[in-house]
């Protein structure tokens, strides 16, 4: 790392009110080499990036710290100068295209921007270059793509004009924060595989922020691991996952869902990413550390380097290890989260595979009308859900996969009759719930439930826990008095993993995770036989994200309960999943068993999509890539739906939607290829 | 579009038999035309006669809705309804208190008003966005925090206040123009430079602080991260960037006010003795001339629909991403 | 002294509006959550101080809103007690003199002569045009010409003096009340509150106090802001007003408020044919110049009035009334845009999770209304309500300008400028009146446009996040 492009230490930078949000982060990036910085959210990787662009929001200024570009001091330079390392040495792409790029300016005007400022191109010069640009990133009509507007391109294709509009300053550096979070999978192998390639001919540096381990895998030569404003760790990417060294990493890696851990409890870090800023005495992971003895507590560590180059923050490894037998003094926890590491043998297929079917679902469809003209009339329908079926068992974990848009929420919704199903039939526990009126129905509500996706918009800010919790029982009337509801909500809250002193307090007082604890006994409150869990961990660091699956889990085993588990995340599928739908614009295209579908995918989309997630170990395999995106439910292919995009696609799939085919008696596969089966 | 455009002046055709019916209501049920009447000739000794012949001559001695005496549709026609309401529909005002068309009148008034009102219009605009520009640009310095400063107190001001201080000052202490008057042609520079001025500086505060609002809304997006990690400078990222997005809500918001700059305004008007509609409205309203409020009412209305649908067109010119279904 | 309760209907409301505002204060005292934003208010320093100059607008509206009539001395005929005709307020008794010691017409702040020359007889019997001296400003004085200007600076000095120290000892007293209260020594209990507006407010008060033993010492013997066209001082004229700008900014919002509130609400959650129907009346009636609807109405309700002159036992309430009525009026105005606002929070709350999770349960629509969206609706009302204050007090004085304003008898600042505008013309001017009516309506209307702004940092999510994320 001597010839260091980039070269970062000891920069701090702080809050007006001085808490420092990046606490002595010191890295190198090398040319042509990709350094990952990783962390969870709040952990202070993206104000990194901002610091090194001097381009922190209003209240955060760097303290103290160098940082150098190609030997030249950048936090010296006059903001003249400044500007022309913005975009023309350094340049960034950020999470959200959509809000990123300017919704009133063509995408040729937003590139030509950059050619004109750092290449010194205008004109019709600019406009060549700028559909070379579009090309090289993989859109194709680029000369045409120039003249439109942001919000008439897809997610992916704004990401990619982000990543041209990037390359046009010829950067030294390109820093990508969180480049993929916001699109699905395919279009993260695609754009991740573009970022790759992009490097490889041009031989850019990057430095690329994520929190997702598999995106470091695929894409990281050498790897830092944040936590709390500081870097706890750091190792070239092969090390640091063959041996993770801190605590802190280790636990990442074994919170992460897998088929292997099927039946095991995930190893959850007990406790929550402390606050922005928030002063530790110590070891900033201490309190969430099953590792930590007294030392920890007191002193924070030193950066250590291991003889192999491997840099940890740590107290374990500072030379001092003798120490460690002291450490059990340490290990008050909170037991509140109920993090115990280790598996538990799951008694749950022994007792639960009951052939009894909880919810049977038949042809479900749900149409939007498309309004037009000056009468307003109904000329078409947006089919968001085409005709659905499925069925869960009792005490089974029915997993509904597929990407945005898919119209997976929207079955959920339409199950629930918060959405009015245009036809088909919901029969839940032997009750047909369709074409009933509020009251027929009201009676019926109890037994199936909600847990919502975005743990701050799922609670009213203006009620207490406990009247949130009150509120399913006295609209279904459980419960005979208010005694014996308070008493239920005792039982609910200890059911969850909370503490008592919960109930008197307000939504704002607790962090994601327990807010999502928090949705859960709401809906188990009113003693439902079927939760239907729209994305619950999305919205999670991976840490939380392992509690709330083993909590879910834990109450399956407990409660029996059944699952509709409505997800895009295919790890947390394998993991939770007895039975899996993948769906597609609208429609079921596979269905199986877990392992059958995950393992022995038949559908070109289930493989593509399972293909694209990226692993941890770093396999980067064949990714089928998908041409294209998803198309709109209003106007969805002739034939197979998945034709346009199917590399296998036959004349027969572009005249007729394939009938199921069944590969055994529980795997089922809309798919032409496999129609001899029937 | 133009299916879209149809159906809002359709659209517009039942808010106008709302409004229509509620100043009939207004007018005519709550109070009988004898009422007014008796409130117009003076309370005290008012004979019978004299009120029969003050609405005779104002055509108030009809029935309300339905005239049972009338043959074939002047049942509907000959009755206060149909003469005073629904006839504004084609723009048929009737005539005022001292017998002139109001139609006529609103035509030759509407000029000198807009002589006010326009350039009031189109200077304030130009001056509060660039001094809300202004204020973006320094925001957070000691600038900004004066500049939001005199905002609220010229906010706190009353419009009254301005006439009367700016009068007081600008013509009476110095002499630079007349106190009020109006004349046409060249001459009327002299008449309309302080009403302008006026009317511009009155409101600075509220609209200089709304359009500031919305600018820093608009700087805190990431675009503007974008535009400025791009490596452009501060001046080039508000220009170029933040000030196209915040013309959005900017310029659809005062298209709607446009049609009412035809209404002039009230209190300028009437100050400033300059005979637009505005004068002409709160004549009336002292004289109590029903039909004239009446039609002005309507007028008012009307050109308020027609800014609605102003501003709907004006997002498709200024937004790209605005198609009207 | 026997007397005889009067309440007007302005009165009512007003103390309806302090009771559902005392009940407000008393409920979120007992929720930590809804304290939150109010503490952040409390912390703005520009947010306490423009409060407490409210607040003293607000004292003087208050005890001028305490209406009653006196009894006469003399009993009538059947030996009932007969009340005067006049309609005191308990303002009114507490300025005592201010109110009835009238000159004969102008005369200038602190004047001791009359502002128009008159004829006099002279001892010997001459006759002059002279200005003559005021019947009771400056009376007291024997040789106006030498004493006036050091009178006025000793009273003024004095009354200072006295304002400051009645000023310190009122601070020294809250505080070592709050201090005994929380148990602790008053130099603890100030250093504990270093960082809030503490400080500021204790020096306003000060300040405040000194104006007052100021304008109360110099108004026993001077008129402090002169005297009108009808002798009658401006100061009191101007307090007097204060009362009508309340009413116009305050009641207003009491009438709107349940409509908006209710038909906003409803709208976005309902959707459908109810907001088509809701969002008809709004087109309806935004789509009208508000002026000119406030003009056909107040023309109409005069008509209305005037028919029905019996309904009516003395002028002040039949004043009152059109007062409410003027109320009424810029309360079917203004609702409009607040209900559009609403109507926006709760098409966007509606899509909620945790109203979709409400929906799940069965929960009844007017529980979700009430206990779901209106919750979280009540920091953009709260908003709105201080923020049209101002304008209302403003809007006041503009149509008592065009004509459609409060009863010319009543006492408001629109009113007195209406009266003193056509001074303006005389030689030399009569420029106190309009003086005094702006000066006063800017520090209300600017005390309140302050007060509309610390409660916008503080209630705002989007402005203030600090209390909400995580």
């Amino acid at each position: 790392m001597k010839s260091g492009l980039l070269r970062i230490n000891g920069l701090v930078t702080r809050l007006h009110n001085g808490a420092r949000i990046v606490d002595d982060v010191s890295f190198d990036i090398a040319p042509g080499k990709t350094f990952a910085l990783l962390g969870e959210s709040g952990c202070g990787k993206s104000m990194t990036a901002l610091s090194l662009m001097r381009l922190l929001p209003a209240g955060i200024a760097i303290e103290q710290g160098e940082i150098s570009l190609n030997s030249k001091d950048i936090l010296a330079l006059p903001e003249r100068e400044m500007r022309e390392v913005r975009g023309g040495q350094i340049a960034m792409i950020f999470q959200e295209p959509g809000l990123s790029l300017n919704p009133v300016m063509t995408v040729g005007e937003q590139i030509a921007e950059v050619l004109a400022l750092h290449q010194g191109i205008k004109n019709s010069a600019a406009e060549a270059r700028a559909i070379g640009l579009l090309q090289q990133v993989g859109i194709p009509d680029a000369p045409q793509r120039l003249h439109e507007y942001p919000f008439q391109l897809s997610g992916g294709m704004k990401q990619r004009v982000m990543i041209a509009m990037a390359l046009a300053g010829e950067p030294k550096l390109l820093i990508a924060d969180e480049p993929t979070t916001a699109l699905d999978v395919t279009i993260q192998a695609q754009v991740l595989q573009l970022l790759r390639d992009t490097q490889d001919k041009s031989g850019m540096a990057m430095l690329l922020i994520t929190h997702d381990l598999g995106v470091v895998a695929q894409m990281a030569h050498h790897v830092a691991v944040m936590y709390a404003g500081q870097i706890i760790e750091q190792a070239p990417r092969e090390k640091l996952f063959a041996q993770p060294l801190h605590p802190y990493t280790q636990k990442l890696f074994a919170a992460l869902p897998d088929m292997h851990l099927k039946g095991q409890k995930l190893a959850a870090i007990p406790g929550n990413v402390p606050a922005l800023g928030e002063a530790a005495q110590g070891c900033r992971f201490a309190p969430r550390c099953d590792q930590a003895w007294a030392l920890c507590h007191e002193q924070a560590p030193e950066w250590t380097v291991k003889s192999d180059g491997q840099g940890v923050r740590c107290h374990l490894y500072n030379g001092r290890t003798e120490t460690r037998g002291l450490r059990t003094e340490g290990m008050e926890q909170e037991v509140q989260n109920g993090a115990t590491p280790h598996s538990v043998p799951s008694p749950q297929h022994s007792v639960l595979g009951s052939n009894y079917s909880v919810l049977q679902v038949k042809d479900l469809r749900v149409y939007f009308p498309i309004r037009k003209g000056i009468l307003q009339r109904t000329v078409g329908h947006v089919k968001a859900v085409d005709g659905v079926a499925l069925q869960i068992g009792a005490g089974r974990t029915l997993a509904l996969v597929g990407e945005s848009g898919c119209g997976k929420t929207t079955v959920g919704k339409a199950l629930l009759q918060l959405l009015k199903p245009t036809a088909g039939s919901v029969n839940f526990s032997g009750a047909e719930m369709t074409g009933l009126n509020p009251q027929q129905l009201r009676i019926l509500r109890g037994g199936m439930q909600m847990v919502f996706q975005d743990p701050y918009a799922s609670l009213n800010p203006k009620m207490r826990v406990a009247e949130i919790l009150q509120e399913g029982m006295d609209a279904l009337s459980i419960g005979l008095n208010s005694t014996e509801r308070q008493q239920r909500i005792d039982v609910l809250l200890d059911q969850v993993g909370l503490a008592q002193n919960a109930k008197w307090r307000y939504p704002h007082e607790f962090s994601g995770g327990q807010r999502q604890r928090i949705a859960i006994a709401r809906a188990l409150a009113v003693n439902p036989k079927l939760l239907i869990c729209d994305e619950p961990t999305s919205a999670l660091d991976v840490s939380v994200q392992a509690q709330i699956l083993n909590l879910i889990k834990d109450l399956q085993n407990n409660l029996g309960l059944s699952y509709l588990f409505i997800t895009h995340n295919l790890a947390v599928v394998e993991y939770i999943a007895h039975e899996v739908c993948v769906m597609y614009l609208g429609r079921i295209v596979e269905r199986g068993l877990v392992e059958e579908v995950m393992r022995n995918a038949q559908h070109p989309y289930t493989r593509a999509l399972l293909s694209a997630v990226p692993r941890i170990d770093g396999d980067r395999g064949e990714v089928i890539q998908l041409a294209g995106e998803m198309p709109s439910p209003a106007k969805p292919p002739q034939g197979c739906h998945f034709h346009p995009r199917c590399s296998q696609a036959m004349d027969i799939c572009r005249a007729a939607y394939p009938e199921a085919s069944n590969v055994n008696s529980t795997h089922v596969v809309h798919c032409h290829l496999h129609s001899g089966n029937k | 579009m133009i299916a879209y455009l149809i159906r809002r002046i359709l659209y517009a055709i039942p808010i106008l038999i709302g409004v229509n019916l509620l100043t009939f209501a207004l007018f005519f049920v709550i109070n009988t035309p004898d009422d007014m009447a008796r409130v117009q000739l003076g309370m005290k000794r008012v004979t019978p006669e004299a009120i029969e012949k003050w609405k005779e001559q104002r055509g108030y001695d009809k029935p309300l809705m339905f005239n049972t005496q009338a043959a074939g549709s002047d049942k509907l026609t000959d009755t206060i309804f149909f003469q005073k309401s629904a006839s504004m529909f084609v723009f048929d005002f009737g005539y005022s208190d001292d017998g002139r068309s109001i139609s006529r009148e609103i035509l030759t008034r509407m000029l000198p008003s807009l002589v006010i009102a326009l350039p009031t219009f189109v200077l304030g605009l130009m001056f509060y966005v660039t001094f809300a520009l202004l204020m973006t640009l320094f925001r957070g310095t000691a600038l900004d925090v004066a500049g939001v400063t005199l905002c609220v107190l010229l906010m706190s001001i009353s419009s009254l206040f301005y006439i009367i201080g700016g009068q007081f000052v600008v013509s009476k202490l110095w002499h630079w123009v007349p106190i009020s008057g109006y004349a046409g042609g060249a001459d009327s520079l002299r008449f309309i430079l302080l009403p302008v001025l006026i009317g511009i500086v009155a409101g600075i505060g509220s609209s200089s602080r709304w359009y500031r609002t919305i600018f820093l809304e608009e700087v805190g997006r990431d675009y503007v991260r974008t535009a400025r990690a791009k490596g452009l400078s501060e001046l080039r990222v508000l220009f170029k960037h933040v000030l196209k997005n915040a013309m959005i809500p900017i310029l659809t918001g005062v298209v709607a006010v446009i049609p009412l700059l035809f209404m002039g305004s009230l209190l300028t008007e009437s100050f400033f003795g300059i005979p637009g509609l505005g004068s002409y409205t709160i004549d009336a309203i002292q004289a109590q001339d029903f039909g004239v409020v009446r039609a002005m009412v309507f007028l008012g209305s009307a050109l308020y629909i027609v800014g609605l649908i102003l501003t709907d067109i004006s997002y498709t010119v200024v937004d790209p991403r605005v198609r009207l279904q | 002294m026997n007397f005889k309760l009067v309440l007007l209907w302005t009165d009512a409301m007003i103390f309806l509006l302090l009771a559902v505002a005392l009940a407000g204060a008393w409920l979120i005292r007992q929720r930590p959550h809804l304290l939150l934003p109010w503490q952040r208010l409390f912390r703005s320093r520009i947010g306490m101080v423009s409060l407490l100059v409210l607040s003293l607008f607000i004292v003087v509206g208050l005890l001028d809103s305490m209406h009653y009539r006196v009894a006469l001395p003399d009993k009538n005929g059947n030996g009932q007690t007969v009340y005067a005709a006049e309609v005191l307020s308990v303002f009114d008794t507490l300025v005592g003199d201010l109110r009835s010691q009238n000159e004969k017409t102008y005369s200038a702040p602190m004047a001791v002569y009359l502002y128009a020359k008159e004829s006099m007889e002279t001892a010997d019997g001459k006759i002059l045009r002279e200005y003559p001296r005021l019947k009771y400003g400056g009376a007291h004085l024997q040789d106006p010409q030498n004493e006036h200007t050091g009178d006025v600076l000793k009273r003024s000095l004095y009354g200072l003096f006295a304002g400051w120290l009645g000023g310190v000892l009122l601070a020294l007293l809250v505080v070592s009340v709050a201090a005994a209260r929380s148990r602790t020594t008053a130099r603890q209990w100030v250093e504990a509150r270093q960082h809030t507006p503490l400080n500021a407010v204790l020096a306003s008060v000060i300040l405040l106090a000194m104006l007052f033993g100021l304008t109360a010492n110099l108004a026993g013997a001077y008129h402090v802001l002169g005297t009108d066209k009808v002798g009658q001082d401006v100061l009191y004229l101007s307090l007097k007003s204060i009362r009508t700008g309340l009413v116009i900014g305050t009641v207003t919002t009491l009438v709107m408020l349940p409509f908006a509130l209710f038909l906003g609400i409803a709208a976005g959650y309902f959707r459908g044919w109810v907001d088509d129907v809701i969002q008809y009346i709004y087109t309806v009636l935004s789509s009208i110049p508000s002026v000119l609807l406030i003009a056909a109405a107040v023309l109409m309700m005069q008509v209305t009035i005037e028919k029905h002159g019996e309904w009516f036992s003395s002028s002040v309430e039949r004043a009152d009334l059109r007062l409410l009525f003027l109320c009424l009026i810029l309360g079917v105005t203004s609702w409009t845009g607040l209900c559009r606002l609403l109507r926006g929070e709760a098409l966007k709350l509606r899509e909620l999770e945790y109203i979709q999770a409400a929906q799940s349960f069965g929960v009844s629509s007017m529980r979700i209304l009430s206990r779901h969206i209106l919750p979280n609706v009540m920091h953009i009302v709260l908003i709105a309500v201080v923020m049209d204050f101002s304008a209302l007090v403003l809007a006041e004085a503009v149509l008592s300008y065009v004509g459609v304003g409060v009863d010319p008898s009543t006492n408001s600042f629109g009113t007195l400028i209406n009266n003193a505008r056509l001074e303006m013309g005389r030689e030399p001017m009569v420029w106190w009146t309009l003086a005094a009516a702006f000066s006063f309506m800017l520090v209300l209307v600017l005390a309140a446009n302050l007060f509309a702004d610390a409660v916008r940092d503080a209630f705002d999510p989007r402005l203030n996040r600090t209390g909400d994320a995580k």
